[in-house]
C-alpha cells in the first residue's frame, strides 16, 4: 500500500519556540510524529511560545516529537487542542464533543458553526466554549 | 470453595479471568466492564506477570478499581502510549478479551456494520484494530447476550478479525499461529477446540441447558456426552471482585436485573 502524502499537518503541542522546536508534555503523544513526517507542510499551534533555552534542556529533549526542520510555521494558541485534551492543563471536553456530535443535520451544523467556528479570533472561540477558567477546570476523564 | 451466593456478572468475571491463566507475561486487554474486572482478577489471583494499562498511557503495577480514582495514586511501572501498543501487539505478547457484535463458526468477528456494507442497518465502530490484532495475538470473546443475532449462521456481515475460515486466507491455509481462545457468554463457556476448530461447549452455567445454548447459536456446536456446569467463583475471587476491583458494583449494570449466577 503506498504511503499517504499529506499536503499539510496541523498539530498542537505544549510548547514551541519561534524556530519550530517543540515539546509535547502530555502522557501520550499519539501519532503526531508520523503526521509531521508525512506532510509537505507542518503548522504547529502551541499552548505557549517560549525561548529556545527554556524549551529544550538535556532532561526535556526527549519530549520533542520531531526536529524543527519538518516544521513550516508556529502559532501561539492556548487551548488549541480543545475540545480534545491538552494535558497538562486541561482534559477532554466530553460535553462539548457531545454537542458537536449531535450537530448532524444541516441546520444543527450551521448553528454549531456560527456559534463556534465562524468567529473572528481564537480568543472568541475560547470565550464561546466557556472561557479559560472553565476549560481549565474540566476534570480528567475516567477510563 | 464457595459459600456465598454470586451473580451472573460475577460468574462471568471469574470465567473471563481464566482466559489469562497460563498466558505468562502478556498485555491483558479487557474491553468493557466484565473483561476489565476479569483481567484484574487474573492478575491478582493466578497470573501476577500480566501487564495492564490504566486505559490511557501508563502500565500499572497493580489493578485499579473501576470508576473514579481514589486518593491513592496507583503505582506506575511503565509507559504504554498508543504507538507502543502497536509495537507490542505486533510481537504477539498480548491477549485481548473483546466484545464483538457478531461472531461466526470460524471465530471471525464483526464490530463494523450490521447488514449490507454499502447500506448497513447499523454502523457501529468500524474494524478498528481487529484485523491486526487477530493476526498478531490471542483473542478471546465475551458475549453478554448469547443469541443467534450474535452467533450468526454463515459468516459475520463484515469480517473484521481473521478466523479459522480457510477461504479467507491466502492459498486457503489458516496459519497455525492463529489463536482464538474462549468464548464466555451469559449461557456458558465455549471454545474452538473441536476437530477443524469447530465450536464446542465447555460448560453451561447453572440453570442453563445444552439445548438452550444450541438454540441460541446460529451454527452447530460440538457437545460432550455430559456437559459440566460452570464452576462457581471462589470466596477469594468474590472478595477480590467486590472489595478490591469493583467496589462501586459497576458489574451490576451489565445484565438486566443483575440476576444470580445460579439460575436453577
Amino acid at each position: 500500500m503506498p504511503a499517504l502524502r499529506l499536503d499539510a499537518a496541523l498539530l498542537h503541542v505544549t510548547e514551541a519556540d519561534e524556530r519550530g522546536n517543540s515539546v509535547i508534555l502530555s502522557p501520550d503523544p499519539f501519532f503526531d510524529d508520523l503526521m509531521a513526517r508525512a506532510a509537505d507542510r507542518v503548522y504547529l499551534s502551541c499552548e505557549q511560545i517560549v525561548a529556545t533555552a527554556k524549551i529544550c534542556n538535556h532532561d526535556r529533549a526527549r519530549y520533542q516529537p520531531f526536529e524543527r526542520s519538518v516544521v513550516t510555521g508556529v502559532v501561539e494558541a492556548p487551548f488549541g487542542a480543545h475540545p480534545t485534551a491538552g494535558v497538562p492543563g486541561y482534559g477532554i471536553d466530553v460535553e462539548h464533543l457531545k454537542e458537536y456530535n449531535a450537530a448532524t443535520t444541516a441546520e444543527a451544523w450551521a448553528a454549531y458553526r456560527a456559534r463556534y467556528v465562524d468567529l473572528p479570533t481564537h480568543d472568541d472561540y475560547v470565550a464561546a466554549v466557556g472561557g479559560r477558567l472553565k476549560i481549565n477546570s474540566i476534570p480528567p476523564p475516567v477510563y | 470453595m464457595t459459600t456465598h451466593s454470586y451473580t451472573l456478572a460475577e460468574l462471568c468475571i471469574a470465567q473471563c479471568a481464566e482466559v489469562w491463566r497460563g498466558e505468562g507475561e502478556v498485555l491483558a486487554t479487557g474491553i468493557g466492564i466484565i473483561p476489565r474486572i476479569a483481567a484484574g482478577l487474573a492478575r491478582l489471583s493466578f497470573n501476577p506477570d500480566l501487564l495492564m494499562t490504566d486505559g490511557e498511557a501508563y502500565l500499572l503495577a497493580e489493578p485499579v478499581a473501576l470508576g473514579p480514582r481514589r486518593a491513592r495514586d496507583p503505582v506506575v511501572e511503565g509507559w504504554m502510549p498508543y504507538s507502543r501498543t502497536f509495537d507490542l501487539l505486533w510481537g504477539g505478547r498480548r491477549h485481548a478479551l473483546v466484545g464483538p457484535v457478531q461472531v461466526d463458526r470460524y471465530g471471525q468477528m464483526n464490530i463494523s456494520v450490521v447488514g449490507d456494507y454499502a447500506k448497513p442497518k447499523a454502523a457501529i465502530l468500524g474494524a478498528r484494530g481487529f484485523p491486526g490484532n487477530s493476526i498478531s495475538h490471542a483473542n478471546s470473546i465475551f458475549v453478554p447476550n448469547h443469541s443467534t443475532r450474535v452467533f450468526v449462521a454463515g459468516e459475520v456481515d463484515m469480517v473484521c478479525s481473521a478466523g479459522y475460515n480457510p477461504q479467507r486466507w491466502p492459498e486457503g491455509k489458516v496459519p497455525s499461529s492463529l489463536r482464538i481462545g474462549r468464548m464466555i457468554t451469559d449461557l456458558g463457556v465455549l471454545d474452538f477446540g473441536a476437530a477443524n476448530h469447530a465450536v464446542r461447549l465447555l460448560s453451561v452455567h447453572p440453570g442453563v441447558t445444552v439445548a438452550q445454548v444450541q438454540e441460541a447459536t446460529g451454527f452447530p456446536i460440538v457437545v460432550q456426552a455430559k456437559t459440566p456446569l460452570t464452576p462457581a467463583p471462589t470466596d477469594e475471587q468474590l472478595a477480590l471482585i467486590r472489595e478490591r476491583l469493583d467496589p462501586r458494583n459497576l458489574r451490576g449494570r451489565v445484565f438486566k436485573g443483575d440476576p444470580p449466577g445460579d439460575r436453577r
